[in-house]
């Protein structure tokens, strides 16, 4: 991906995450961020690969690969949502292609994707809730452990805004995963005690 | 006189769904799960007015097998034969992105001549894979014929993919750092003489089938995908070069040893059915060149490393295999948490992508040039199900 396209995407409110190499960039957004960041992507006439989820102790991963025509690498966007409210705006209004594979993550997880045309189960039974992907508290692993270089959903918009402004890459790279670490301590303490009654 | 329950009259829950927004004096109409046209059971809700299509909902799920939860519970290993059972005619290419991914989370280094085999062998079946689309898409459109040549054609390319493989259609083949066996002379010789044979057939179709005017008829001009809806779709592979868009995985990002290779990648700018016809039959003479070139420059080697440790456990971290199969890009996205099973495996499948514009393309055209554009997609079910 292109230096210039980073930097545009960053003022959209996507903070890089990882540095990019073989021409793939990965960002972290806040789930408020996804829509002006995938417009902005559809304007650098970005095609979309797919969108998926995953399941971890923080909540829902949800990975957004774009690769481009004419450029080599890939553009990520990862959005984390929460296990108690599972919703994400639909991506659908500008990529079309999103309404399926939005369709197959409420299948396996129970995502709600808002403004979504028509949620209904593609790949399972109509007529059952089974979440296959969905895992147990015991065999959740940490987010951050196997990618500590992406910051929480609930970090500060202030320190964001300084990373975007000044364009800093390594005072941007270590400062949210201090941040980053110290969320996830306080944020599984939370998952814990919320989960308990949703198990009951 | 047969008498039904109200529910059966009023159809399964995607029927009822679709019926809720009919208009008034149409015909909602199910083609499939089991028709012809569909290869396998994919089923397509149509409401029409007349011959025309007024809209048009695609119902997956037939053949759904949560190949992704599978490998949650496998090991790395043991998730490799699953691959070749997602898309039965490119397996290999889907084999190639599984340990493409493995690979890049292990670090591995895959011996020069490993790679010449994969990608010999990875074309060999691409061209498998179009033959065979070539002959049932004729077929849907209602020529009998050229399904015999493609699969007697296919045939012997088939035949030499089992003396290296042990399999005819749901290839396990690479493993992770290379392959599993070497080529034979047999083989060798075999695929040298294959290539030669298939470029004195190829124009043989050309004559027979491509320049028929009754077949122009039945794809010129049909199902026309513009490039906006392409990107907005995810379309990719011989749907997208039949685009005018020069995306190709072998050559944007080259993965493998692809960027030793001399080859064109075929693009027309019509959009249509026809423009995807003629690439994948232009994209067969690239495969032969590539085989050829491949064969020729083959070094002498290992096609395993030398050292491979006895459980896969990748460190933590995430691998995304893509790579350039017959119906477009395939990917798989690997997130590992250190242990001997994956923590989550995506597979990205170009079909699924491909069939999801099927709604947009379908409306307002007549009922049979839909077989036509569903054929032109050249679809795999189970890859869209997986």
């Amino acid at each position: 991906m292109k230096q210039s396209w980073v930097d545009e995407l960053n003022a959209a409110g996507a903070p890089k995450c990882t540095e990019v190499q073989k021409g793939v960039a990965c960002f972290c957004l806040e789930p408020e961020n996804l829509l002006p960041s995938v417009r902005k992507i559809l304007d650098l006439e970005y095609y979309l690969q797919d969108v998926s989820a995953a399941d971890f102790q923080e909540g829902y991963l949800l990975t957004y690969h774009f690769a481009h025509f004419e450029e080599p690498g890939q553009a990520v966007f990862r959005v984390l949502i929460s296990h108690e409210e599972p919703q994400i705006p639909s991506i659908s209004s500008m990529y079309e292609g999103a309404i399926w594979h939005e369709q197959e993550c409420n299948d396996f997880y129970g995502i709600v994707f808002t403004d979504h045309p028509d949620l209904k189960p593609l790949l399972l039974v109509p007529e059952e809730n089974l979440y296959p992907l969905r895992k147990d508290t015991q065999s959740q692993k940490s987010f951050l452990d196997i990618f500590p270089g992406c910051k929480l959903v609930e970090a500060p918009p202030a320190p964001e805004g300084e990373e975007s402004s000044g364009d800093q890459e390594t005072a941007g790279e270590e400062t949210p995963k201090k941040k980053g670490t110290g969320k996830a301590k306080a944020r599984k303490g939370d998952d814990e005690t919320a989960q308990e009654p949703g198990q009951a | 006189m047969l008498h039904y329950a109200q529910e059966q009259l009023q159809g399964d829950y995607y029927t009822r769904a679709f019926q809720a927004g009919a208009q008034e004096d149409t015909l909602i109409l199910n083609m499939g799960p089991q028709h012809p046209s569909t290869h396998g059971v994919l089923r397509i809700i149509l409401e029409l007015h007349g011959e025309y299509i007024l809209r048009a909902e695609p119902v997956l799920g037939y053949v759904h097998r949560m190949q992704e939860k599978m490998g949650e519970v496998k090991t790395y290993p043991q998730y490799l034969p699953n691959m070749g059972r997602v898309d039965y005619l490119h397996a290999l290419a889907w084999n190639w992105a599984y340990v493409l991914a493995v690979e890049e989370l292990l670090q591995l280094e895959v011996p020069e001549r490993a790679e010449y085999i994969r990608v010999i062998t990875c074309e060999l079946n691409r061209i498998t894979s179009h033959l065979l689309w070539w002959g049932a898409y004729l077929l849907d459109l209602g020529a009998f014929t050229p399904i015999m040549y493609g699969f007697a054609d296919r045939e012997r390319a088939m035949d030499l993919l089992q003396i290296i493989t042990g399999s005819r259609l749901t290839y396990c083949y690479y493993s992770f750092g290379g392959v599993t066996a070497d080529l034979t002379p047999q083989f060798i010789d075999g695929t040298k003489e294959f290539c030669k044979y298939l470029r004195t057939r190829l124009p043989m179709y050309k004559d027979l089938v491509t320049d028929n005017m009754i077949l122009r008829h039945r794809v010129d001009d049909i199902g026309i995908i513009p490039v906006d809806m392409a990107r907005r779709y995810g379309v990719t592979g011989p749907n997208l070069r039949g685009s005018g868009v020069e995306h190709d995985l072998r050559r944007n990002t080259p993965y493998s040893i692809y960027d030793r290779f001399d080859f064109e990648i075929p693009a027309y700018e019509e959009c249509d059915a026809l423009a995807r016809y003629l690439v994948r039959m232009d994209e067969m003479e690239e495969s032969l060149s590539i085989i050829e070139q491949a064969i020729d420059s083959l070094p002498e080697g290992p096609v395993t490393p030398p050292k491979m440790p006895k459980v896969i456990k990748p460190p933590k971290g995430e691998a995304y295999g893509a790579v350039e199969g017959a119906r477009g890009v395939i990917g798989i996205h690997v997130i590992s948490d250190g242990t001997a099973t994956p923590y989550r495996i995506k597979l990205r499948s170009p079909s699924f992508s491909n069939l999801s514009l099927f709604a947009e393309v379908s409306e307002g055209i007549l009922l049979a040039d839909a077989v036509s554009i569903l054929g032109s997609l050249d679809l795999v079910i189970p890859e869209i199900d997986r």
